[in-house]
């Protein structure tokens, strides 16, 4: 086998996970720029979505499409919820202080999760096969393109949402100007709860899609999570496609670097060229669509 | 403030300092339980975090998520001195305390260009690089397996085993080390630091050197770092990757927030709460560290500008009380 099919391989890989970041980010992203909030609480999100398929589909042995929308849809009302309860409170406060909840919060999903699924964790069976076919002498692994085209079917599905609904278009009203959203007559606290509900779902779905790939357990959101608000970062910060963007070059830096380099270091691989692509470009990767600096 | 009379503004942080100390110095003689003084030094050791931490985030405005990092630099180093040279505490601290310096002040070259969240995540890459090389660079470091038999400080013959003895070196260190940022905190560089913090460009306009500052709040706060990772090095004496990772920055970042960004006693306060308060709910068992999450965010609800704030305003009024005409002729006389 030659190393252009490993490159090949590498790359579908990095895809595949690129495509499971890119949903975390894009949750990221629409929470910061509906509400200006930087959510740490990402990761675990993932992880608890992930926690709460596997109960569905292995304990209650429900088919994976109804344990996944049951998960998401659970997820979303959590988001809602805890939207209300604690950011929607304190909207006036500065950004750290806000950090700071979602930090809280990120805290006590970990513990809560430890509580009800233990902290050892457990395997989720695989889904779509994990015997890999040859096309080309290159070996994919079928859950692979299932990732990637879940992905891509729900970040359709977010784009239709967004950009064709007049409740897409309410939110991304609220997302450039709250002030004149809410005189124009959007219910702006009713936004910001759907926004960190979908924002949530998000990262639920991502961690559902993926958990067959990955043996999950309550601390396995900490990682994901700061991937997920990096990847949204290097996208520049707030901009949907350069979220999936950043998504999509950490899957892929992740993987070949793994091979390339070494596995372990990876996550210093990824961390190096991301402080280098911020020193030259500091706005992130498409601030320069954006047309306005922050 | 009569008892203090004679005293200038400049040596009041002083005297404070040397009460402090002196009445916490008889905390070892009427608490016994060991249990008690680990949890003191552990304090101590957040305090000088803490405190560093503030210069960076909270008086020059710089967030930062990966203050674990330069914890770890120093305690590695320490630790690594320590034991494949055999250099003693005196010369490992120090030692310590420049190298994590360097590694600031190499942070602090890509941040002068970066704001906001995009600085943030550059410290978060930082923490994340670090703890990486802390868990795969096994000759060195031996990975998560961690390091032993750090051995622990001795002046002659007299050996900071016990923690009752450790106790004492923390309180001094901390005790030094934060009245330094007290002073810098209310010197030329403090004001200079919150220039930057406030309005970087009517900084610059006015003559302040924003990126001196930027560079000596990430080279100060890393310093501080540092010191407080090679003290709890030679306390612990086994130290492992866990303790340095993203968790940990987010803690330290929690302990100035909680406390009251940009105020010296906030910090203080922080880093007590954050290291008590797991302690004080041991009773809930599993539920720990789910309370604790609960009071974090309820915390921040109800007292967004953190503990501090709440202390500040019984003192004011208390003041206000005691000598609310008295400060009113005094403010007429400045006018006059």
């Amino acid at each position: 086998m030659g190393s252009l099919q490993i490159l090949i391989q590498q790359i579908i890989g990095g895809l595949a996970i690129g495509s499971m970041y890119a949903l975390v980010a894009l949750g990221c992203a629409l929470i910061f720029s509906g509400m200006k909030v930087v959510n740490w609480a990402q990761g675990e999100f993932y992880m608890i979505g992930a926690f709460t398929a596997l109960t569905a589909y292995v304990t209650w042995k429900w088919p994976f499409i109804f344990a996944f929308l049951f998960s998401v849809g659970v997820m979303f009302i959590v988001g809602t919820i805890v939207e209300k309860v604690t950011i929607d409170r304190v909207r006036e406060s500065d950004h750290l202080t806000l950090l700071m909840i979602t930090i809280g919060i990120s805290i006590f999903a970990k513990q809560v999760a430890i509580l009800i699924w233990s902290p050892i964790g457990a395997v989720f069976p695989t889904i779509f096969g994990d015997v890999p076919f040859q096309i080309w002498g290159v070996y994919i692994v079928p859950q692979n393109i299932y990732v990637m085209l879940i992905g891509i079917v729900l970040m359709i599905i977010l784009y239709v949402f967004l950009f064709r609904t007049k409740m897409g278009m309410a939110m991304r009203a609220v997302s450039q100007s709250r002030e004149i959203a809410g005189i124009m007559g959007v219910n702006t606290k009713k936004m910001d709860m759907l926004t960190f509900g979908i924002g949530i779902c998000l990262a639920a779905a991502a961690g559902i899609i993926m958990a067959p790939l990955t043996y999950i357990e309550p601390m396995m959101g900490v990682t994901v999570g700061i991937k997920g608000f990096v990847a949204a970062v290097i996208g520049g910060f707030g901009n949907l496609f350069g979220a999936v963007l950043g998504g999509i070059i950490i899957g892929i830096i992740e993987t070949t670097s793994a091979f390339f380099i070494s596995s372990g270091y990876k996550d210093a691989v990824v961390f190096s060229i991301l402080i280098v692509v911020l020193v030259f470009k500091p706005q992130g990767l498409l601030a320069f669509s954006k047309g306005k600096k922050n | 403030m009569k008892l203090l009379g004679n005293v200038t503004e400049n040596q009041r942080p002083l005297l404070w300092l040397l009460g402090t100390i002196v009445v916490l110095s008889f905390f070892p003689v009427f608490i016994k339980a060991t249990y008690w003084l680990h949890i003191s030094v552990i304090v101590g050791i957040y305090i000088i975090l803490a405190t560093g931490l503030n210069m960076l985030t909270g008086l020059t405005g710089l967030l930062s998520i990966g203050h674990a990092a330069f914890f770890g630099i120093g305690a590695y180093a320490s630790a690594l001195l320590a034991i494949k040279l055999n250099l003693s505490f005196w010369i490992t601290l120090p030692i310590a305390g420049i190298f994590t310096g360097f590694a600031g002040l190499l942070l602090s070259l890509p941040c002068l260009r970066l704001k906001g969240v995009y600085l943030t995540i550059t410290t978060i890459g930082f923490g994340q690089i670090i703890y990486t090389i802390f868990v795969e660079w096994r000759e060195m470091t031996k990975g998560p397996m961690g390091l032993t038999g750090v051995p622990s400080p001795k002046i002659g013959n007299f050996v900071f085993g016990s923690q009752g003895v450790y106790f004492y070196l923390v309180l001094v260190f901390a005790a030094l080390l934060v009245l330094i940022a007290w002073q810098i905190e209310h010197s030329v560089i403090g004001r200079g630091m919150k220039s930057v913090r406030d309005d970087e460009i009517a900084a610059e306009v006015s003559g302040v050197d924003s990126a001196f500052y930027k560079k000596f709040a990430f080279t100060f706060s890393a310093v501080y770092a540092g010191l407080a990772g090679s003290l709890y090095a030679h306390y612990f004496r086994f130290i492992s990757p866990d303790s340095f990772g993203p968790d940990f920055s987010t803690m330290v970042l929690m302990m100035i927030i909680i406390g009251g960004l940009g105020s010296i006693p906030g910090s203080i306060i922080g880093a007590v709460i954050v290291a008590i308060l797991p302690e004080a709910l041991r009773d809930f068992k599993s539920y720990q560290m789910i309370i604790y999450g609960l009071m974090l965010v309820v915390c921040m609800i109800f007292l967004p500008k953190g503990l501090v704030s709440v202390f500040g305003n019984i003192y004011e009024k208390i003041k206000y009380k005691l000598n609310g005409t008295k400060m009113k002729s005094e403010s007429t006389n400045i006018n006059n």
